[in-house]
């Protein structure tokens, strides 16, 4: 198996892991770092529960190749709260009731941050579209949604 | 009203710590991976694993022979099949690797040699099997039967008899979370961490297949990424799979299904076929109904038939029926099985009465609404089971749409619009529906209805609940805390709800049918009043304490009622009780009301209480693509009181974003028994883009059986989604949509349908 280090920053910190050529992202980050935030719905780049940010873009970390973040950066769920303290967007979620089962919640949170990022004011169907990559199967996404406006308003 | 609490369980979600089966690791862990049938039945010739024994990493390879117990009873699925395959997906062996990714790709070398026999994948055709039968000496496993009055009767006293017949498809659970499955071996027990929907299953058929008692078998329960029906039986066999290994080797096993697995053996919601014949008076009286149903069960039994009984008993809907009979038969097919999947039987009688409504009323030339308010359940009225109701709100639901909806209005501006653009591509719609759902398991339950819950107050006043009920998302556990808080007087800052953890509970039954409110939720108030109990013995000892006087608990203070001048704080009590050395241990123990079926008759007291919904939804449909936008969809749920009101909404927006699925898209297709559409770029199902409008309504009748007056949710809500959306399109076509689903090559035919009238 022919591999190689990658070395990339993490949620601003510098990593390095010798990983195969072939691994996705979302291997790097589940199997070889046990950063388990990150969730592996579908495994073809169709559910969002695997999206982190890569140089601030929302990808689908099952479908990027571990070669692409070589040198990049890349954000995950475990880097939203400070410590113990919650995100604003965090916050938000739970004041919208925006958690059910919560398989969904670190891609939702990714996803959002992501477009909060380069649209801080979006309109809800920007939202909607900004998460229409990201399945739900338990909250019906309307308190998500408001979870999110509320965070482009405070 | 009650102070809001947030979800348990959130913040570990919100940051990525809490831990779900595949997100566990544990030293010198092993993986396995299964071999699965590639035919639909036959018998297993011989596996020949040389090849894949022959990999890097790979250690060995398990079949039925190394297991020490059962490997399937009667008609329930094999943890490993011992020869015959009956569904393409069926499991024969393992394979064990030191990596996940060597166990499946070496899983991927095993080959079987098959002796194949016939495969039947109709239902009609399945029935009129006289040899080669999928188990026993029949592929009908049986037929459940309701009647009431004499439905001949009905039809000769109606002026208006309408017949159709409708159809339901296959969809499944597509919890975003596959199945995944941890055992680690322990000298003296075998400890299991997963998703458990029925934890004291799984424990009792690790425990089976491992031939040991069940106190030798733990389960420990991850977080749960949705269930909706599915990690329940599906969960056993992938628990006894793991524990096997693990037993075999020493050393704790996860197995993990990729998407495409979880589709090849979740949970699928029964197909059903139904033809229905409704009678009524010219004014839209009822008077005789007749229902005809075939259930495909798939290759396994699972909960088929309680399933069916669920159907058969709400098969009248929410409507005073004179003269019903209703027979249901449940049959095998080669393919997937069916299994309890949200809903549990409810969702396609509800898509098939209420299309059969919206027909009759137009056959009658009435409103659809006011045929469904004419003969609305009222309290006093006699169900279709023979039970006398009581606590029905069905009408107070109908006309709360009526008001939320807006619903003349929405009629008309509907009509102008559809005249105004009747050259262009878009038509609008608008649809309704009704339903009844009887509450918890029922007398067609399997076994007693039953939970427990312990609740122990620490010296420092923290409390902790143990409960034997899962929490799959559903907020099982913010409920328990909330009842907690609420009568004991303290803040719900002090209480923590464990995982559940099967050394600790007694068993709970399973979580379904929406039980988890009312079963979990009043065994949670006996375990709380238990304690409540104890503090008053304790402090009626004092000198200020008068015989017989009552306890106020509240804003963690412990009052006199008829003298409030006299209190004690809550955390002083608690201190007295313990230094008079008593315990602080309350144990609830809640059995539902008992009920009784005559299956001979049909008739029988089926559910201790019914909950009632309505709702409604507006189309936009394209005539030249056949998509439907959802634009507006009102659902209006009587939930008893709302023991938390915002979870309550973003349960009906989840459940209305299934039933939208169920409505518009979804559908497990099978070719030769095989899923073709594996994963979610071939399943599809609603995206935030999809499910435009959803607006809860809330209605909070007080349930007289309920804990502090709670309804169970969850399920009522998907049951009537999709009814009203085709019934919205149908509206849009002017043409009847009665199979499922309504996607875009149904609804262009139906666009020709409407054009020809
Ligand atoms: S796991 Fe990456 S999109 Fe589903
Ligand atoms: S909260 Fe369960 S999938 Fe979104």
């Amino acid at each position: 198996m022919t591999t190689f280090t990658l070395h990339f920053w993490l949620n601003n910190q510098p990593e390095s892991v010798e990983i195969p050529l072939t691994a996705t992202l979302l291997d790097v980050l589940r199997d070889e770092l046990h950063m388990t935030g990150t969730k592996r719905g579908c495994g073809i780049g169709e559910c969002g529960a695997c999206t982190v940010l890569l140089n601030g873009q929302a990808v689908n970390s099952c479908t990027v190749l571990a070669l692409q973040a070589q040198g990049q950066k890349v954000e995950t769920v475990e880097g939203l709260a400070k410590g113990e303290e919650l995100s604003s967007l965090q916050q938000s979620f739970i004041e919208e009731h925006a958690v059910q089962c919560g398989f969904c919640t670190s891609g939702m949170l990714m996803s959002a941050t992501g477009l909060l990022r380069q649209n801080p004011h979006p309109s809800e169907k920007e939202i909607r579209t900004a998460i229409s990559g990201n399945l739900c199967r338990c909250t019906g996404y309307m308190p998500i949604i408001k979870a999110i406006e509320k965070e482009s308003k405070r | 009203m009650f102070q809001e609490i947030p979800r348990v369980d959130v913040k570990a979600k919100l940051t990525g710590r809490a831990k779900y089966a595949d997100d566990l690791q544990f030293p010198n862990m092993i993986y396995a991976a299964m071999v699965r049938s590639t035919i639909a039945h036959g018998d297993v010739l011989s596996i020949d694993a040389t090849k894949a024994l022959s990999q890097d990493d790979v250690l060995g390879i398990l079949t039925w022979k190394d297991i020490p117990g059962l490997s399937n009873k009667g008609k329930e699925r094999p943890v490993l099949v011992e020869s015959r395959v009956r569904f393409i997906g069926d499991g024969i062996a393992m394979v064990v690797a030191k990596s996940q990714k060597a166990a499946r790709e070496a899983a991927k070398l095993v080959e079987i040699r098959y002796q194949p026999l016939a495969a039947v994948f109709d239902v009609k055709e399945s029935m009129k099997k006289t040899a080669g039968w999928i188990h026993g000496r029949s592929n009908v496993e049986t037929i459940i039967s309701m009647q009431h009055g004499h439905v001949e009767d009905g039809f000769e006293e109606a002026d208006v008899i309408y017949e159709e017949s409708v159809s339901t498809q296959r969809v499944q659970h597509a919890a975003i979370e596959p199945e995944s499955a941890v055992a680690v071996y322990q000298e003296d027990h075998m400890e299991v961490y997963c998703p458990p929907k029925s934890p004291f299953n799984v424990r009792r058929v690790v425990a089976e297949t491992l031939d040991v008692s069940v106190n030798k078998v733990r389960l420990i329960s991850a977080v749960v990424g949705g269930s909706f029906g599915g990690k329940d039986y599906d969960m056993s066999l992938l628990a006894s799979r793991v524990a096997l290994v693990a037993k075999r080797y020493q050393k704790p096993c996860k197995m993990t299904y990729t998407r495409e697995e979880s589709i090849m053996e979740g949970t699928k919601r029964h197909p059903y076929q139904i033809d229905y014949k409704i009678g009524a008076k010219k004014d839209g009286t009822l008077t005789g109904l007749s229902v005809q149903m075939v259930s495909d069960a798939g290759a396994y039994l699972s909960k088929s038939a309680m399933v069916a009984w669920r159907s058969c008993v709400e098969s009248g809907g929410p409507y005073r029926i004179p003269h019903v009979k209703t027979d249901i038969s449940v049959v095998y097919t080669n393919q997937i099985y069916s299994d309890s999947l949200r809903g549990f039987g409810s969702p396609q009688v509800d898509f098939g009465l209420e299309v059969v409504m919206d027909g009759l009323a137009e056959r009658l030339q009435m409103d659809p609404l006011a045929l469904r308010l004419k003969n609305a359940l009222q309290d006093g009225d006699v169900h279709a089971t023979g039970q006398v109701l009581s606590g029905v709100s069905i009408e107070k639901c109908l006309l709360a749409l009526k008001d939320k909806s807006d619903y003349e209005q929405t009629r008309k501006r509907i009509a102008s619009f559809n005249r105004d653009h009747a050259s262009g591509p878009y038509r609008l719609g608008f649809g309704i529906a009704a339903l009844h759902r009887g509450e918890a398991l029922g007398a067609g339950g399997e076994g007693i209805d039953t939970a427990g819950v312990y609740v122990h107050i620490e010296k420092d006043g923290s409390v902790i609940i143990y409960s034997g009920l899962s929490e799959v998302g559903q907020g099982c556990q913010t409920m328990m805390v909330r009842i907690v808080s609420e009568i004991l007087g303290i803040h719900s800052s002090r209480i923590r709800v464990t995982t559940l953890d099967t050394d600790y509970v007694p068993d709970s039954g399973p979580t379904v049918a929406s039980r988890g409110t009312v079963i979990a939720g009043n065994a949670t108030v006996l375990a709380a009043e238990e304690l409540k109990t104890k503090i008053t013995e304790v402090l009626s000892q004092k000198k200020w304490f008068k015989k017989n006087a009552e306890l106020v608990f509240q804003n963690e203070t412990i009052t006199l009622r008829h003298n409030p001048e006299v209190s004690v704080s809550y955390q002083d009590a608690i201190k007295m009780v313990f230094s008079q050395g008593e315990n602080l241990y309350g144990h609830g123990w809640w059995s539902a009301p008992k009920l009784v079926w005559d299956w001979k008759k049909g008739q029988g007291d089926a559910y201790f209480n019914y909950v009632y919904g309505a709702c409604g939804c507006e189309v936009k449909v394209n005539i030249e693509t056949g998509k439907t936008d959802i634009v507006r969809f009102v659902a209006v749920h009587d939930v008893g009181t709302a023991l938390n009101i915002e979870e309550v909404y973003g349960q009906i927006c989840g459940g209305v974003a299934m039933g939208i699925g169920y409505g518009l898209t979804e559908e497990v297709q099978l070719r030769e028994g095989k899923i073709i559409n594996d994963n979610f770029d071939t399943y599809l199902m609603p995206t935030a883009m999809d499910i435009g409008e959803i607006e809860p309504v809330i209605l909070q009748e007080h349930s007289a059986i309920g804990p502090l007056g709670a309804k169970g949710l969850g399920e009522p809500v998907t049951s009537i989604v999709a009814p009203a959306i085709t019934n919205a399109i149908s509206d849009a076509l002017q043409s009847r949509i009665v199979d499922l689903p309504a996607d875009l090559e149904r609804v262009l035919a139906h666009v020709k349908k409407g054009d020809a009238r």
